[in-house]
């Protein structure tokens, strides 16, 4: 008895779900050319994103590197986890790991409040003609390449004809050789980075406080309060959900530090304090050939940069804010 | 009483803080100005190198006809450069429109996994060192086609494209499709041409990202003649004396510019065309950056 009513509500169930597949095949047919024209792009990724993916097998085999495609990826012999295991008790790991995580705290802790402060500031001008002209100049080091900005730093702090040196030989002084000291280069990316990305990272403080309902203020200023106190109390309060999410979406890149803004301000002599990740991974992997080697060192940041960016986005979410996903 | 002294306290900080708006502005500004000023600097003056706070006396365009005149190296970079921005750039938005069209159509079958197979590309990806060797794989090294193909789509940009193509109204391609429009006609003719500003932010994003690249010609590019004029500023600047000069290039000079002075003139060489192009496509960029900041 108890069966009885099941068989058609199994019939059912597939008869429905027969419907869907031919309704699925009749839409994929109607459309088959929006996605004939998505192919391109389609083989592209799976090509130079995928492939690639699949090729970070080369950290787990031994392999002849100057084979061709097949030996690459599908050749060689399995050698477990002979590369991670070399790469983690390296010598030059912890070192790299340090420079890596040290230059990014301090892009951080002085990179996130920058734009916020030139938004802020930006946001009292009245004349709007000056805002303007501030904002577009404030937007052009973001135009610029790495190699670029590396130029104009060469061009102030050269020790034979930078701009910073020649005053200090005026001043009697001896030329100091910034780019080459290690116990500075750290201090000139962090810097660079900050000359980059404040102006740009300003737009979308200044998008979220155009947005603020400017009844508030003139509540605020019958109620007597200061510049400060409507800062304080309605400017950041308004702005504080696009300060949490480019706060947390930032977390979740930490171990970015910026592999071209590195390979074009380094040098050997200050690898001590300037070889990231990155920096090490170009050098031990094209520079010395050690693939195998540098790929584990790659995917070692993949792995922890994929798990930092997906534990960032629920964070994002459970404050209640815009994920990525 | 309170009135007037809250009110000359705010006179205070707008003051102060036109004054400090003012000095970021320099600060911004001034590594360009410095390099501007220096790539003037003629050799009577940089006998002894000085501080040049103003174009000198003697100021000369020797270094800019140095590096510009004949078939000098940056010329040809710039040819590599211009290659890049353009044909990689009508590439690249050939490419990524299409994706991006059938992208939008979300409710179709298999697009929402699409998306996804697209946006992971984003939070993982295999590596500098498995890509090199998909690129030597597939017979790019060496090539300026390296420096198109492996940044054909930017996933990114196409996920921020398609929520553009959002807003175009379905009403407008149910008719057209009633019409008997096939799908190549209703892209080309109805969704691009309504879509044209926010097709112009992207194809600007592509065109920048080309322009300043230059660690992928380092890592796919042996010979210098297929550089990128950044990667070409990045030699001149490790050694002036490298630079290769054009056939005529000693004998038509008196004193040969000092280094330094054709290093500054080849930063604003590499520089100008994105300065004089920035004030007016940044608006695009900044409409961009604010559609890319509401979630999809």
């Amino acid at each position: 008895m108890s069966t009885a009513p099941a068989i058609p509500a199994t019939a059912q169930r597939r008869a429905e779900r027969g419907a869907r597949r031919r309704r699925r095949l009749a839409l994929l047919r109607q459309h088959r050319w929006i996605y004939f024209l998505m192919l391109p792009a389609l083989l592209f990724f799976v090509l130079f994103r995928y492939a690639p993916m699949y090729g970070v097998i080369i950290a787990f085999k031994d392999f002849n590197p100057f084979g061709g495609p097949q030996e690459i990826f599908f050749g060689g012999s399995f050698a477990g986890f002979k590369y991670f295991q070399r790469l983690f008790s390296g010598y030059y790991f912890l070192p790299v790991l340090r420079n890596t995580v040290s230059i990014s705290v301090q892009q951080l802790v002085l990179g996130f409040p920058a734009p916020i402060i030139l938004a802020l500031l930006l946001n009292e001008v009245r004349v709007s003609a000056f805002k303007r002209t501030v904002q577009t100049i404030s937007y052009l080091p973001h135009f610029l390449s790495w190699v670029v900005v590396y130029s104009l730093t060469y061009a102030l702090l050269s020790p034979t004809n930078g701009l910073v040196n020649l005053l200090i030989k005026s001043g009697g002084g001896q030329p100091i050789h910034f780019l080459a000291e290690p116990g500075m280069f750290q201090a000139i990316i962090v810097a660079t980075t900050v000359w980059h990305a404040t102006g740009w990272g300003s737009i979308l403080y200044l998008a979220a406080m155009s947005n603020i309902d400017p009844n508030l203020y003139e509540a605020a200023r019958i109620d007597g309060a200061s510049k400060l106190q409507e800062v304080w109390h309605i400017t950041i309060p308004g702005i504080l959900p696009v300060i949490i999410i480019i706060f947390i979406l930032r977390m979740g890149r930490i171990l970015d530090v910026g592999f071209d803004h590195i390979l074009a301000f380094y040098s050997p002599a200050v690898y001590s304090t300037g070889d990231i990740i990155d920096t090490y991974v170009y050098r031990e992997g094209l520079i010395n050939f050690n693939y195998s080697y540098a790929a584990a060192a790659g995917m070692f940041k993949s792995v922890i940069a994929l798990a930092l960016v997906v534990v960032a986005n629920r964070f994002s979410k459970r404050w209640g804010e815009a994920g990525l996903w | 009483m309170v009135g007037t002294r809250q009110l000359s306290g705010e006179r205070l900080f707008q003051g102060a803080n036109y004054v400090f708006l003012s000095i970021v502005a320099l600060l911004f500004a001034f590594p360009i100005y410095n390099v501007l000023v220096n790539s003037f600097v003629g050799n009577l003056t940089s006998a002894a190198a000085r501080v040049n706070l103003l174009p000198p006396r003697d100021s000369t365009l020797d270094a800019y006809r140095m590096l510009l005149g004949g078939s000098g190296q940056i010329v040809r970079a710039y040819g590599v450069t211009l290659f890049r921005v353009v044909v990689g750039t009508l590439l690249n938005m050939l490419v990524t429109v299409l994706l991006s069209y059938g992208l939008s159509k979300t409710r179709l079958p298999y697009v929402k996994g699409i998306t996804f197979f697209i946006f992971f590309t984003i939070l993982f990806s295999g590596g500098l060192i498995p890509t090199y060797f998909l690129v030597r794989s597939v017979g790019l090294i060496d090539s300026v086609w390296a420096l198109v193909i492996p940044i054909l789509v930017n996933p990114w940009y196409a996920l921020l494209l398609r929520n553009f193509f959002f807003s175009v109204p379905a009403e407008i391609e149910e008719s057209a499709v009633m019409d008997g429009a096939h799908t190549l006609q209703i892209v080309f003719r109805i969704v691009i041409p309504l879509s044209m500003a926010a097709i112009s932010t992207i194809a600007l994003f592509y065109a920048v990202l080309h322009w300043n690249s230059w660690v992928d010609a380092v890592i796919y590019i042996n010979s210098s003649r297929k550089w990128p004029v950044q990667l070409m500023l990045r030699q001149i600047m490790a050694s002036a004396a490298n630079v290769e000069l054009s056939g005529d290039g000693l004998a038509a000079f008196d004193d040969i510019p000092p280094g330094f002075t054709v290093q500054c003139a080849a930063i604003i060489v590499t520089t100008v065309p994105i300065l004089l192009v920035y004030p007016y496509i940044q608006k695009y960029f900044v409409k961009g950056v604010m559609v890319g900041s509401v979630k999809g």
